[in-house]
């Protein structure tokens, strides 16, 4: 007896472009990006929130997506890493891990950029032992811990002295 | 000349790490793709009476369920001995067969109703959507009758076997004869423990399969596709040129991904089988057992020294598990033969089978943990001699390579420990513990020496002139987030003056030219000197074309002599040929650690608050990539010191942490700054541009420098890894 599964139809905000899908209710919101709209960006590390690699901007906090059913999101704006910036257009986070290499292989660093965006955009944290605290909900085994918090601190003073939206996106603020 | 070598350049494949771009194995998305997910046995050991699947074949979306039943008809799937030689499951084989000349029957999932350690696959479960795979997985009830399983090593009544050779030296090693207990000689004869450990890269094994006729496209999570190709090829009974393994990203690795495993070849099998192209991925729990891991070791150190600190002998017996079907085990005694002289000398291995997974190659096979008994135990000699470690080792620096009875290329260990006891600040004389307080927190330093081989092995790097568009380097090589896309772009733009933009790295495809898997800090070297030469054909077929002499080719941008020669693109391939047979000297790169702890005694606690590592690895082509290297490579040694821990049900065999929750990894919080200081000496006689790899060395000797500043701290000799929170406090009372 095949049963088809109850779905929903998710409308939301996505990298700024609406979205209205119909999706199994088990589905997450890690799944409805990655397998639905294809923004592999946002990646799957262990999808039980242990691991920060599938970190993304829900109205403007940061959420692991893989702890989130997708029909959940309706009427939110979500952000994921492919609404930061481009190779050609980098955000000044995305520029900044290249300067200081904060990353190896690459697989954590979409959750790494999401969860520091809402580190930079704290003004609450301000030292560096605040920042790691704040990082260390996103596991790095190649462990490029310590390029993570300098290309922080210094988007943090950037921003700081150009005002705090430069270094934020307009769908996040 | 070297302009681009040396220099801290970002890595050329940022962008796409930056912005998401980079593709790896999970992220392809193939056309009506499939879902596969296995079923796991709760089980250590037993056999399976039966499976019932009419529950999960009912849900929705279902497409097929393979079983031990099953699998060998529907997908021709079976234990074949010359396949199996080719995985993880046979790394080994040929140094237990000296003790053991009969193999044990190979294990292959689903191919029997034996089960062999707890997580062994029984099922594997495939549909349209994740949710109905995840939803028929729970409902695959297997009935198994369990047997007795033992994952304890007992070192008196187990049986052990000995060994033979292994990563190129013998495991049973006994020269001279252990002096007599004389007067005036001080002992340390000490039993050191370090825990199973789990790689867990970020991105778990995954493998996605497509099939266009009779050819397979294998879009994997490996460290070497040319391997993968060939595991996977001879599971489809396939030729070689009938499959394609693409693996342009891979989210780490750390030797996890340096055999093939049956999840490689399973996904190509089931998407021959549905006609459909099938993704499989594996979930962090399968990470704990389906992809290998680091063995538990367990090893008795003994030194003995004169007076003076001179070492007159050394004993360093392993005891270490390795599965009940496959073959590998932690080489723990090579550095013990590779850095410390004494005229007796015994370095064995004893292995036990035992109901684990098969355990695989981990950052520094071998180094990782015999370093950590072997430079806590020259800690221990140093304050039982009234010396200050660091003078103990400097006496101890090998002049050469004496088990080999060869040279070194290259040796700047004595350059290492002085630069990195000077930006340190180490301490002269003797260190006495408990003697530094800072409020709550007791203050100590410790220090240890690393070392690893530099081995090259034959690799071909092609390079593609264009009238139009950038330079291409192309290659079979991974970068498992080494650097290696942004090295090559240096070494090829430097041999033709370009700058790094010009030129577009692309490797990880099994269709580019043979190098070899990415793993033991062999790639740099393997590589580097392949690209030179390519470059070097290209600029003799470029002065052929067009006619010319090679000197007045310098200067000229490469594409107009192209357009010139009225050529559209021009390819040219060169090769390394590794390390030759017969070697009149070793290669090998060393290093020091210091590091400095606080612990409150009170709650247990360790905390990493300074390191300073100074590093012998020939020339640093890219100090950003390679700082970024060494310091990963700290960052496990302190989650083996202080956390990282696979622990088992102690009756039940199963491990009871197979996640990232339980099983505690370093975050962000853990990591102090990390000073890494390169002496940059190059190896001229290794290869021309004096490279050697870096990925491992960073590792060994780390846990050991932790444990040895633990005890400088607080006066308390931990020998026995994670040091936890209780250990500490235990022996404070």
């Amino acid at each position: 007896m095949h049963n088809t599964p109850p779905s929903m139809t998710v409308t939301a905000t996505v990298n700024g472009q609406p979205v209205a899908i119909t999706v199994d209710v088990r589905r997450t919101l890690l799944d409805l990006l990655r397998e639905d709209l294809g923004l592999t960006g946002t990646k799957k590390g262990c999808d039980h929130g242990q691991c920060g690699a599938c970190t993304v901007f829900v109205d403007g906090r940061r959420v692991l997506s893989c702890l989130k059913l997708a029909v959940t999101t309706s009427g939110q704006a979500v952000t994921t890493v492919e609404g930061l910036g481009t190779p050609d257009v980098l955000h000044p986070l995305q520029e900044a891990f290249m300067r200081y290499d904060a990353f190896q292989c690459g697989y954590c660093t979409s959750g790494q950029l999401m969860s520091a965006l809402a580190v930079v955009a704290d003004e609450s944290l301000t030292t560096r032992d605040q920042i790691r605290e704040a990082m260390s909900g996103n596991l790095c085994r190649c462990g490029a811990y310590q390029g993570i918090v300098e290309a922080i601190i210094e988007v943090k003073a950037r921003s700081h002295a150009a005002g705090s939206e430069d270094a934020t996106p307009d769908a996040i603020v | 000349m070297l302009k681009q070598i040396g220099i801290a350049q970002n890595r050329v494949d940022g962008p796409m790490k930056v912005t998401g771009e980079a593709a790896y194995a999970a992220d392809r998305r193939p056309g009506g793709q499939l879902y596969a997910l296995a079923v796991r046995s709760p089980v250590a050991a037993g056999t399976i009476t039966r499976i019932e699947t009419a529950a999960a074949k009912s849900v929705a979306g279902i497409v097929a369920i393979y079983t031990h039943a099953n699998a060998p008809a529907a997908l021709d799937w079976h234990a074949d001995p010359a396949v199996m030689a080719l995985s993880g499951e046979g790394l080994g084989r040929q140094a237990l067969e000296a003790a053991e000349p009969e193999a044990p029957p190979p294990y292959l999932p689903m191919t029997g109703p034996d089960i062999v350690f707890a997580g062994q696959w029984i099922a594997v479960v495939v549909a349209t959507s994740l949710e109905a795979a995840r939803e028929a997985s729970l409902l695959v009830k297997p009935i198994i009758e369990p047997h007795e399983a033992s994952v304890e090593i007992d070192a008196r009544n187990d049986r052990f076997l000995e060994p033979g050779f292994f990563f190129a030296a013998d495991m049973q090693v006994q020269r001279g004869a252990w002096p007599d207990t004389a007067a005036k000689q001080q002992i340390v004869s000490e039993t050191y423990r370090t825990p199973m450990q789990n790689h867990h890269p970020m991105e778990p094994s995954a493998t996605v399969a497509v099939w266009d006729g009779d050819a397979v496209t294998v879009f994997d999570s490996t460290q070497g596709v040319m391997a993968t190709r060939e595991y996977v090829a001879r599971s489809l009974k396939l030729p070689l040129d009938k499959v394609r393994v693409i693996s342009a990203f891979v989210g780490g690795g750390f030797g996890g991904k340096n055999q093939t495993w049956p999840h490689q070849a399973l996904a190509a099998h089931i998407a021959r089988a549905l006609g459909r192209p099938v993704r499989l991925q594996l979930t962090r729990a399968d990470m704990a057992v389906a992809s290998g891991h680091r063995s538990q070791t367990e090893q008795d150190v003994a030194l003995q020294a004169a007076s003076d600190g001179s070492l007159t002998a050394l004993r360093h017996v392993s005891r270490v598990p390795t599965s009940l079907h496959g073959n590998f085990f932690e080489p723990s005694g090579l550095n013990s033969l590779m850095l410390y002289e004494a005229a007796a000398l015994g370095v064995r291995h004893h292995v036990v089978r035992k109901a684990f997974a098969t355990p695989t190659p981990f950052r520094a096979p071998g180094e990782t943990p015999g370093s950590f008994a072997v430079e806590s135990a020259v800690d221990e000699l140093a304050h039982a001699l009234a010396q200050n470690p660091l003078d103990l080792r400097q006496r101890y620096i090998p002049s050469r390579d004496h088990y080999h009875d060869r040279d070194w290329s290259s040796n700047n260990l004595l350059e290492c420990y002085r630069r990195g006891a000077e930006a340190f600040g180490w301490p002269e004389g003797v260190i006495v513990p408990r003697a530094r307080r800072d409020g709550h927190e007791l203050i100590g330093v410790g220090m240890a020496t690393t070392a690893y081989p530099a081995p090259a092995l034959p690799a071909i790097v092609r390079l593609r002139l264009r009238v139009e568009g950038k330079l291409q380097v192309e290659t079979s090589a991974t970068d498992i987030g080494t650097g290696m896309y942004t090295i090559l772009a240096q070494t090829v733009a430097d041999e033709l003056s370009l700058p790094v933009e010009a030129i577009e790295v692309r490797l990880g495809d099994s269709n580019f030219p043979h190098a070899p898997t990415a793993g033991r800090s062999k790639s740099t070297a393997s590589l580097l000197p392949a690209a030179q030469h390519a470059a070097r054909a290209l600029l003799q077929r470029l002065a052929a074309a067009v006619r010319e002499p090679l000197s007045e080719l310098s200067n000229v941008a490469l594409q107009d002599r192209l357009k010139a020669a009225g050529l559209a693109e021009l390819e040219a391939e060169g090769s390394s040929t590794g390390l030759q047979v017969g070697q009149q000297v070793s290669f090998y790169s060393f290093g020091a650690h210091f590091i400095e702890v606080r612990v409150d005694e009170a709650l247990g606690r360790v905390s990493v608050t300074r390191v300073v590592s100074a590093l012998d690895c020939g020339r640093i082509v890219n100090p950003k990539t390679a700082t970024s290297q060494i310091r990963g490579g700290i960052i496990f040694g302190i989650g083996m010191a202080l956390m990282e821990d696979a622990a088992f049900h102690p009756t039940r065999a199963r491990m009871i942490n197979d996640n990232l929750a339980d099983y505690a990894i370093p975050v962000n919080a853990d990591i102090p700054e990390i000073d890494v200081i390169f002496v940059g000496e190059p190896d001229n006689r290794f290869n021309e541009l004096g490279v050697r790899g870096l990925g491992e060395i960073g590792v060994p000797g780390t846990a050991a420098a932790i444990a040895n500043a633990v005890f400088a701290a607080t006066g308390q000799r931990v020998r026995n890894l994670p040091i936890t929170p209780s250990a500490i406090v235990r022996g404070g009372e």
